[in-house]
């Protein structure tokens, strides 16, 4: 445990020594701020064009009509970003020949690989925590249901830690940065694209796509419900890509 | 190979099948461009990966045999492992609901249907795809299904499959067809109240009749006036009970299909031998619900008391009405006995021109007052004047809580007796109220009136199924932001914090670069 602190702590000094993480932090809340300001200033418009018929306003509601739209937009945005986080990971190592140093030493890959996911996990929670400020200010101006802010973030998280473990399995494969990110986003796009096909496809052979299509199980904790499938499903997912890379790194002592 | 090329195929590739993908994800129906956009991306990805064949084929070849062998085993065993647990996930799919008005929960009445369904439950919905109500649909059926395995679901697109929705006679989007027992409804609606009544409806065997006395100026069901009891008609033919009125002058006893005799404020006397034809009706195990205002005909009052409820005379005065700007003579009440009708209700009912009721000692019967006005009420013999001339008067008033409704039923032990047949039957049900306003079309739907009224009658003629559930409403919750508030955000969102943060990014690297 305390080898994995050590090497999250490591992590995240290259991550905020290094420009990389602010800049990622800065193109995401650059423009998922911009989407909440259109959001919510068109919000503010009808909601003041409403005002005039009283017997609608009820219709009028910031989760969703604020809150839910922009998750909806960002969260897309959001997963292709954390790649460009990850890619550096392994491929690095790989590339320095510092990986020979890390994996000869008495830390096993097993916690290298938790070390580095750990270390994305929390450049994640830090990117998601700066944006909390949008829903903390419809919260200041506003009368929000907190709940579904609360299972969104959550489930944004999940996804993001989702897509770190993917990128970090890709840059285990090269050490090639731009091949590792190419690569995740080819594999984000391949989950996302999965789940259309479950409409043509039969009923038991669909939900099954329907289950492996990564932004499915965002869709519940975007409006303020937490399944346990989804909460499953994001768990073996990274689970399952971060046991893949810890089985790359090791055969690299047999290959 | 040069690595410029290699980036370029890669980029383009992600790119490309990036942009079908967003294509597709913001356009309602699919264009051909997007997935042309999708399929050109994967084809780059497909030659990015054959010209790095060679490095692929490093990095995934097995060189060491048996290491490989045995990692790929070890991996499939985790593989199977986890789809065993995402499979079971799936299947015992556990949903909490964390929004504040608990949206995509359903009531516990409707899960108690849902479990005692017996036969399979097909239903069948035509959306076009892609709405918003397909999405409402959706949540709402995996809440459902999460309770029965009879309850199934198809959905149909009717754009994609015209004939079956002709077939099934659907002229509308968003409609759905519930079916049952061979029997089917179709449903425009899309509620949980609907659903679940349209289930209870179809599921079960009798269909329950209730009598409205009539001939002597009772309230009419078919009045849509505020004296009028349309509105309690409607609602009880929407959860599934057929009404009728009945006038018994024509009749020779009251007819065995009325499962309920309700006798709703008879401003008329009523005749020696139809006072006999309801009380045996009543004696001989029927259910029957009176509502009997000060002006009501007098053998309301002997009906009553031989199933242990008096009907006092006078008028109940409240002044607490007056503050939700009722008058005097409109009583408030919030304060309902622990009975299997009251269980779980709350809300505040409002009633008009009221007589007291009073519980009386009777043997036979289990007596309960199940409503009670609050502590400023009282019980008056004096003529009613305005609120600063009405006193309590202690010599001819009766100080509150006043009892406004009682309802009795036949103790179980009761057998017909041959040597008494005076003696009830089990099973005899009656329910009193001192008022007939209170369901009648100008105070139906205030508060819990129309909930209490159907609570009792789903008491009197035993469904304690049929329900009415309130639909998930919101609050409103909006914003008005002032331009300065406006912009305040504008400046913090948009331009202020991701600045600040590539900002203090710079100052470390500048800082980091001079060392």
């Amino acid at each position: 445990m305390k080898k994995i602190q050590a090497l999250v702590t490591k992590e995240l000094g290259s991550y905020f020594i290094s420009p990389v993480a602010y800049v990622i932090i800065f193109i995401f809340l650059g423009v998922s701020g911009f989407l909440f300001f259109q959001i919510l200033s068109y919000f503010n418009l009808q909601s003041i064009q409403m005002m005039r018929y009283p017997g609608l306003l009820d219709r009028l509601n910031l989760n969703d009509m604020v809150l839910f739209p922009f998750f909806h937009n960002v969260v897309v945005f959001f997963t292709f970003l954390i790649p460009v986080l990850t890619m550096r990971l392994l491929s690095e190592e790989k590339k320095l020949g510092t990986g020979e140093l890390l994996f000869t030493s008495p830390i096993t890959t097993t916690e290298v690989v938790l070390g580095k996911f750990f270390a994305a996990a929390a450049v994640i929670l830090v990117m998601l925590l700066f944006s909390f400020v949008y829903p903390l200010m419809i919260l200041i101006f506003g009368n929000p249901d907190v709940g579904p802010i609360f299972t969104a973030y959550l489930g944004l998280f999940l996804l993001g830690s989702a897509a770190a473990s993917l990128g970090i399995l890709m840059s285990s494969l090269t050490e090639n940065q731009v091949i590792a990110v190419i690569s995740a986003w080819g594999v984000l796009i391949f989950l996302l694209i999965i789940g259309w096909a479950a409409q043509s496809v039969g009923p038991t052979f669909g939900a099954v796509l329907q289950h492996l299509s990564i932004l499915e199980h965002f869709q519940s904790f975007s409006k303020g419900i937490i399944e346990l499938k989804g909460v499953v499903f994001y768990l073996s997912f990274i689970f399952f890509t971060l046991f893949l890379t810890q089985r790359v790194l090791d055969s690299q002592s047999w290959r | 190979m040069g690595n410029t090329l290699t980036v370029i195929i890669g980029i383009l590739g992600s790119l490309l099948a990036l942009a079908g993908v967003i294509l597709h994800s913001y356009l309602a129906t699919r264009v051909w461009i997007g997935t042309v956009m999708i399929i050109a991306g994967i084809v780059f990805l497909v030659i990015l990966a054959i010209l790095h064949y060679r490095q692929i084929k490093n990095l995934a070849g097995l060189r060491q045999t048996r290491f490989g062998a045995n990692t790929l085993i070890f991996t499939l065993i985790i593989l199977a492992i986890l789809v065993l647990v995402n499979f079971l996930s799936v299947r015992h799919n556990l949903r909490k609901d964390f929004t504040r008005e608990g949206l995509f929960t359903i009531s516990p009445q409707t899960i108690k249907v849902l479990k005692e369904l017996k036969s399979e439950v097909k239903i069948t919905s035509f959306f076009k795809d892609k709405s918003p109500e397909q999405d409402k649909f959706k949540d709402l059926m995996q809440e459902y299904q999460r309770y029965s395995p009879l309850f199934k679901v198809v959905e149909i697109d009717p754009d994609k499959e015209p004939t079956i929705a002709q077939n099934a006679g659907i002229t509308q989007y968003g409609t759905i067809v519930v079916e049952a027992q061979g029997k089917s409804v179709k449903v425009k609606e899309i509620s949980e109240n609907e659903l679940t009544n349209n289930l209870i409806k179809l599921t079960r065997k009798e269909i329950k009749k209730i009598c409205f006395l009539d001939g002597h100026a009772e309230r009419s069901l078919e009045d849509k006036e505020k004296e009028g009891l349309s509105q309690l008609k409607d609602t009880l033919e929407s959860v599934g009970y057929q009404t009728r009125e009945l006038n018994l002058m024509e009749e020779e006893r009251v007819p065995t299909e009325c499962q309920l005799l309700v006798i709703a404020g008879p401003r008329k006397s009523l005749l020696p031998h139809e006072e006999d034809m309801i009380s045996q009706f009543l004696q001989g195990g029927g259910a029957g619900l009176i509502l009997a205002d000060p002006d009501s005909a007098p053998e309301l009052a002997r009906i009553a008391a031989k199933f242990g409820i008096e009907l006092g005379n006078g008028y109940i005065v409240d002044f607490v009405s007056r503050i939700f700007g009722g008058s005097l003579t409109m009583p408030l009440v919030t304060k309902y006995a622990v009975h299997e009708i009251t269980a779980n209700f709350r809300p505040a009912t409002l009633y008009s021109l009221v007589r007291p009721v009073k519980k009386l000692e009777n043997p036979d019967y289990m007596v309960v007052e199940l409503a009670q006005t609050g502590d400023q009420s009282f019980v008056t013999q004096q003529k009613i004047t305005t609120a600063e001339k009405m006193k309590f008067d202690p010599k001819k008033d009766t100080k509150g809580p006043v009892t406004i409704a009682a309802v009795s039923a036949s103790k179980p032990k009761s057998l017909p007796d041959e040597d008494n047949p005076g003696k009830p039957e089990i099973g005899s049900r009656l329910a009193v109220f001192g008022d007939s306003d209170f369901a009648s079309n100008s105070l139906f739907n205030f508060s819990g009136n129309s909930d209490l009224v159907l609570n009792v009658i789903n008491w009197l003629s035993q469904e304690k199924d049929l329900i009415a559930i309130r639909p998930k409403a919101r609050a409103p919750s909006l914003v008005h932001l002032t331009p300065g508030q406006g912009l305040l955000i504008f400046y913090l969102s948009v331009v202020g914090l991701p600045l600040a943060i590539l900002g203090f990014g710079l100052v470390i690297w500048w800082r980091r670069r001079r060392k």
